[in-house]
Protein backbone atom coordinates (compact mmCIF):
# COMPACT_ATOMS: atom_id res chain seq x y z
CA UNK A 1 0.00 0.00 0.00
CA UNK A 2 3.00 2.04 0.84
CA UNK A 3 4.50 1.72 -2.36
CA UNK A 4 1.41 2.04 -4.29
CA UNK A 5 0.65 5.49 -2.49
CA UNK A 6 4.49 6.37 -3.09
CA UNK A 7 3.84 5.72 -6.89
CA UNK A 8 1.63 8.15 -6.97
CA UNK A 9 4.01 10.23 -5.42
CA UNK A 10 7.00 9.89 -7.50
CA UNK A 11 7.75 7.30 -5.43
CA UNK A 12 8.81 9.20 -2.68
CA UNK A 13 7.99 6.83 0.42
CA UNK A 14 9.38 9.42 2.87
CA UNK A 15 5.95 11.47 1.34
CA UNK A 16 4.19 8.38 3.00
CA UNK A 17 2.66 8.53 6.66
CA UNK A 18 1.77 5.99 8.67
CA UNK A 19 -1.00 6.23 11.71
CA UNK A 20 -2.66 4.22 14.03
CA UNK A 21 -4.86 4.24 16.69
CA UNK A 22 -5.13 1.63 19.83
CA UNK A 23 -4.88 -1.87 17.70
CA UNK A 24 -3.83 0.25 14.73
CA UNK A 25 -1.10 1.51 16.58
CA UNK A 26 -0.04 -2.00 17.00
CA UNK A 27 0.13 -2.69 13.77
CA UNK A 28 1.68 0.83 12.76
CA UNK A 29 4.36 0.40 15.28
CA UNK A 30 5.34 -3.62 14.45
CA UNK A 31 5.29 -1.81 10.61
CA UNK A 32 7.82 0.93 11.33
CA UNK A 33 10.03 -1.97 12.95
CA UNK A 34 9.82 -4.04 9.92
CA UNK A 35 9.21 -1.96 6.74
CA UNK A 36 12.54 -1.38 4.27
CA UNK A 37 11.02 1.88 2.94
CA UNK A 38 11.82 5.09 4.66
CA UNK A 39 8.68 6.60 5.76
CA UNK A 40 8.43 10.11 6.36
CA UNK A 41 6.89 9.03 9.82
CA UNK A 42 4.47 7.46 12.16
CA UNK A 43 1.82 8.84 14.90
CA UNK A 44 0.64 5.78 17.20
CA UNK A 45 -2.22 7.06 19.33
CA UNK A 46 -3.02 4.88 22.67
CA UNK A 47 -0.37 2.93 21.67
CA UNK A 48 0.69 -0.45 23.21
CA UNK A 49 2.28 -3.68 22.61
CA UNK A 50 -0.18 -6.47 22.14
CA UNK A 51 0.74 -9.88 24.01
CA UNK A 52 0.61 -11.98 21.10
CA UNK A 53 4.56 -10.61 20.35
CA UNK A 54 6.77 -10.98 23.06
CA UNK A 55 9.22 -8.80 21.64
CA UNK A 56 9.09 -5.83 18.99
CA UNK A 57 11.95 -6.83 15.84
CA UNK A 58 15.15 -4.95 16.26
CA UNK A 59 15.55 -1.87 14.10
CA UNK A 60 18.38 0.69 14.02
CA UNK A 61 16.70 3.17 12.58
CA UNK A 62 13.31 4.02 12.86
CA UNK A 63 11.46 6.51 11.69
CA UNK A 64 10.30 9.81 13.46
CA UNK A 65 7.72 9.12 15.59
CA UNK A 66 5.08 10.82 17.52
CA UNK A 67 2.83 8.72 20.35
CA UNK A 68 0.18 10.35 21.81
CA UNK A 69 -1.37 8.99 24.79
CA UNK A 70 -4.17 10.02 27.03
CA UNK A 71 -4.04 10.10 31.30
CA UNK A 72 -7.29 9.29 31.49
CA UNK A 73 -7.26 6.47 29.24
CA UNK A 74 -8.36 3.11 30.78
CA UNK A 75 -8.57 0.34 28.28
CA UNK A 76 -4.69 0.66 28.08
CA UNK A 77 -3.30 2.89 31.07
CA UNK A 78 -0.60 5.09 30.19
CA UNK A 79 1.25 3.19 33.03
CA UNK A 80 0.69 0.23 31.09
CA UNK A 81 2.32 1.85 27.97
CA UNK A 82 4.90 3.06 29.35
CA UNK A 83 6.10 -0.74 30.98
CA UNK A 84 5.24 -2.52 27.60
CA UNK A 85 7.40 0.45 25.58
CA UNK A 86 9.72 1.41 27.83
CA UNK A 87 12.65 1.13 25.80
CA UNK A 88 10.97 1.95 22.45
CA UNK A 89 10.23 5.36 23.89
CA UNK A 90 14.26 5.81 24.81
CA UNK A 91 14.52 5.59 20.83
CA UNK A 92 15.97 9.19 19.75
CA UNK A 93 13.22 9.64 16.69
CA UNK A 94 10.53 9.20 19.00
CA UNK A 95 8.40 11.51 20.56
CA UNK A 96 6.19 10.71 23.61
CA UNK A 97 2.81 13.42 24.41
CA UNK A 98 0.60 12.21 27.36
CA UNK A 99 -2.92 14.38 27.16
CA UNK A 100 -4.27 15.08 30.46
CA UNK A 101 -7.88 15.11 29.94
CA UNK A 102 -7.67 12.45 26.81
CA UNK A 103 -9.86 8.88 27.31
CA UNK A 104 -8.76 6.04 25.04
CA UNK A 105 -10.49 7.90 21.87
CA UNK A 106 -9.19 10.73 19.80
CA UNK A 107 -12.08 13.61 20.51
CA UNK A 108 -9.62 15.42 22.01
CA UNK A 109 -8.89 18.91 20.31
CA UNK A 110 -5.53 18.67 21.56
CA UNK A 111 -4.32 15.72 20.53
CA UNK A 112 -5.77 16.20 17.06
CA UNK A 113 -3.75 19.63 17.06
CA UNK A 114 -0.75 18.37 18.02
CA UNK A 115 -0.92 15.33 15.51
CA UNK A 116 -1.53 18.13 12.51
CA UNK A 117 1.46 20.31 14.02
CA UNK A 118 4.00 16.97 13.47
CA UNK A 119 2.71 16.13 10.03
CA UNK A 120 2.94 19.83 8.94
CA UNK A 121 6.26 19.89 10.55
CA UNK A 122 6.96 16.63 9.28
CA UNK A 123 6.40 18.05 5.67
CA UNK A 124 7.58 21.29 6.17
CA UNK A 125 11.17 20.23 4.84
CA UNK A 126 10.21 18.18 2.04
CA UNK B 1 -22.20 26.17 27.89
CA UNK B 2 -19.53 27.73 24.88
CA UNK B 3 -18.23 25.43 21.90
CA UNK B 4 -15.90 27.33 20.27
CA UNK B 5 -15.72 25.19 17.35
CA UNK B 6 -18.56 23.93 16.15
CA UNK B 7 -18.71 21.11 13.19
CA UNK B 8 -21.92 21.21 11.52
CA UNK B 9 -22.61 18.40 8.54
CA UNK B 10 -25.28 18.46 5.93
CA UNK B 11 -25.28 15.26 3.60
CA UNK B 12 -27.76 14.88 0.30
CA UNK B 13 -28.91 12.24 -0.39
CA UNK B 14 -27.58 9.22 2.38
CA UNK B 15 -27.21 10.92 5.65
CA UNK B 16 -23.76 10.83 6.88
CA UNK B 17 -24.45 12.54 10.44
CA UNK B 18 -27.34 13.18 12.41
CA UNK B 19 -28.60 16.40 11.35
CA UNK B 20 -31.66 16.71 13.45
CA UNK B 21 -29.44 15.88 16.39
CA UNK B 22 -27.02 18.62 16.03
CA UNK B 23 -29.83 21.44 15.02
CA UNK B 24 -31.30 20.30 18.53
CA UNK B 25 -27.91 20.90 19.90
CA UNK B 26 -26.77 24.32 18.65
CA UNK B 27 -30.31 25.92 19.80
CA UNK B 28 -29.32 25.61 23.64
CA UNK B 29 -25.66 26.26 23.31
CA UNK B 30 -23.47 29.37 22.31
CA UNK B 31 -21.26 28.93 19.40
CA UNK B 32 -18.47 31.02 18.54
CA UNK B 33 -17.18 29.45 15.43
CA UNK B 34 -19.16 27.57 13.06
CA UNK B 35 -18.09 25.14 10.80
CA UNK B 36 -20.23 24.51 7.76
CA UNK B 37 -19.89 20.76 5.50
CA UNK B 38 -22.48 20.60 2.76
CA UNK B 39 -22.31 17.08 0.74
CA UNK B 40 -23.10 16.47 -2.78
CA UNK B 41 -23.01 12.73 -3.55
CA UNK B 42 -21.43 12.37 -6.50
CA UNK B 43 -21.95 8.77 -7.40
CA UNK B 44 -24.29 5.92 -5.47
CA UNK B 45 -23.73 2.42 -6.27
CA UNK B 46 -24.14 -0.62 -4.17
CA UNK B 47 -20.40 -0.90 -3.32
CA UNK B 48 -18.90 2.51 -3.45
CA UNK B 49 -20.20 6.41 -2.16
CA UNK B 50 -18.03 9.36 -3.40
CA UNK B 51 -18.94 12.94 -2.00
CA UNK B 52 -17.36 16.02 -2.52
CA UNK B 53 -17.45 18.06 0.61
CA UNK B 54 -17.29 22.04 0.64
CA UNK B 55 -16.39 23.58 4.16
CA UNK B 56 -17.37 27.05 4.70
CA UNK B 57 -15.87 27.99 7.98
CA UNK B 58 -17.88 31.74 9.15
CA UNK B 59 -14.85 32.47 11.33
CA UNK B 60 -12.29 32.59 8.79
CA UNK B 61 -14.09 32.35 5.68
CA UNK B 62 -12.25 29.46 4.49
CA UNK B 63 -13.16 27.64 1.92
CA UNK B 64 -11.81 24.24 0.84
CA UNK B 65 -13.23 21.08 -1.18
CA UNK B 66 -12.47 17.51 -1.06
CA UNK B 67 -13.34 14.36 -2.42
CA UNK B 68 -14.13 11.68 -0.33
CA UNK B 69 -14.86 8.16 -1.37
CA UNK B 70 -16.27 5.31 1.04
CA UNK B 71 -16.15 1.85 0.20
CA UNK B 72 -16.43 -1.35 1.83
CA UNK B 73 -12.47 -1.43 2.09
CA UNK B 74 -12.62 1.98 3.90
CA UNK B 75 -12.00 5.81 3.42
CA UNK B 76 -10.29 7.69 1.29
CA UNK B 77 -10.35 11.62 1.87
CA UNK B 78 -8.42 13.42 -0.46
CA UNK B 79 -8.34 17.44 -2.30
CA UNK B 80 -10.47 17.42 -5.04
CA UNK B 81 -9.31 19.09 -8.45
CA UNK B 82 -5.45 19.24 -7.00
CA UNK B 83 -2.74 16.72 -7.16
CA UNK B 84 -2.14 15.59 -3.07
CA UNK B 85 1.74 16.22 -1.86
CA UNK B 86 1.69 13.48 1.23
CA UNK B 87 -0.25 10.13 2.16
CA UNK B 88 -1.61 9.42 5.63
CA UNK B 89 -2.40 5.91 5.62
CA UNK B 90 -4.37 5.79 8.97
CA UNK B 91 -5.52 2.39 10.74
CA UNK B 92 -8.55 2.11 13.28
CA UNK B 93 -8.79 0.36 16.02
CA UNK B 94 -10.17 -3.22 17.37
CA UNK B 95 -13.97 -3.17 17.03
CA UNK B 96 -14.16 0.70 15.12
CA UNK B 97 -15.70 0.58 11.72
CA UNK B 98 -13.94 3.60 9.55
CA UNK B 99 -16.94 6.35 9.60
CA UNK B 100 -15.91 6.47 13.28
CA UNK B 101 -12.87 8.71 11.67
CA UNK B 102 -14.45 10.63 9.27
CA UNK B 103 -15.76 13.52 11.86
CA UNK B 104 -12.46 13.14 13.55
CA UNK B 105 -10.24 14.14 9.90
CA UNK B 106 -12.80 16.08 9.04
CA UNK B 107 -12.63 18.31 12.61
CA UNK B 108 -11.45 21.75 12.24
CA UNK B 109 -7.83 21.00 14.05
CA UNK B 110 -7.56 18.51 10.99
CA UNK B 111 -8.81 19.95 7.85
CA UNK B 112 -6.11 21.91 6.88
CA UNK B 113 -4.42 18.43 6.32
CA UNK B 114 -6.85 18.07 3.34
CA UNK B 115 -5.45 20.73 1.61
CA UNK B 116 -2.18 18.59 0.47
CA UNK B 117 -2.90 15.26 2.31
CA UNK B 118 -4.57 11.93 1.03
CA UNK B 119 -5.80 10.44 4.03
CA UNK B 120 -6.55 6.42 3.67
CA UNK B 121 -8.56 4.61 6.68
CA UNK B 122 -8.43 1.11 5.73
CA UNK B 123 -11.13 -1.06 7.09
CA UNK B 124 -10.23 -3.98 8.84
CA UNK B 125 -11.83 -7.65 7.88
CA UNK B 126 -14.23 -8.81 10.11
CA UNK B 127 -13.38 -11.99 12.23
CA UNK B 128 -14.18 -14.02 15.29
CA UNK B 129 -12.86 -12.59 18.35
CA UNK B 130 -11.77 -15.17 21.41
CA UNK B 131 -10.27 -18.69 22.07
CA UNK B 132 -9.16 -20.37 18.64
CA UNK B 133 -11.78 -18.38 16.93
CA UNK B 134 -15.34 -19.54 18.28
CA UNK B 135 -16.38 -16.57 19.22
CA UNK B 136 -19.77 -16.26 17.88
CA UNK B 137 -19.27 -12.24 18.33
CA UNK B 138 -17.14 -10.82 14.74
CA UNK B 139 -15.34 -7.35 14.75
CA UNK B 140 -13.22 -5.37 12.62
CA UNK B 141 -9.80 -6.43 14.02
CA UNK B 142 -6.32 -6.23 12.40
CA UNK B 143 -5.64 -9.49 14.20
CA UNK B 144 -6.98 -11.62 17.30
CA UNK B 145 -5.54 -10.46 20.64
CA UNK B 146 -6.40 -13.32 22.06
CA UNK B 147 -4.52 -15.60 19.60
CA UNK B 148 -0.69 -15.54 19.60
CA UNK B 149 -0.52 -17.70 16.29
CA UNK B 150 -2.11 -14.70 14.75
CA UNK B 151 1.87 -12.78 14.49
CA UNK B 152 2.44 -14.09 11.54
CA UNK B 153 -0.94 -12.35 10.47
CA UNK B 154 0.17 -9.30 11.73
CA UNK B 155 3.54 -9.24 9.79
CA UNK B 156 1.88 -10.33 6.63
CA UNK B 157 -0.33 -6.68 7.65
CA UNK B 158 2.92 -5.04 8.13
CA UNK B 159 4.38 -6.16 4.84
CA UNK B 160 1.38 -5.43 3.08
CA UNK B 161 1.75 -1.72 4.54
Amino acid sequence: MIIQESKLLNNATSRVFLGGFSQGSFVTLYASHVLQEKIGGAILISAFKSKVVDALPEKDELPPTLVIHGAKDNVKTIDEAEIDLKHYFQRPNVRKIVIDDMAHDLNNAQARTIFTSFLREKTATR
Amino acid sequence: MVIQNFSYFISKGKSLFCQKKLEIQSQFLRIDKVSVYFFRQNKTSKKKFSYQMNSVSSGSCQQQTLNIQITEKGITLLPLNKPHKYCLIFLHGFAMPVSKFLNVFLSPEMLSLLSDFKICIPQAPKRAHGPQGKSVKRFYSWYDPDDRSTVNYIQKIAYFL
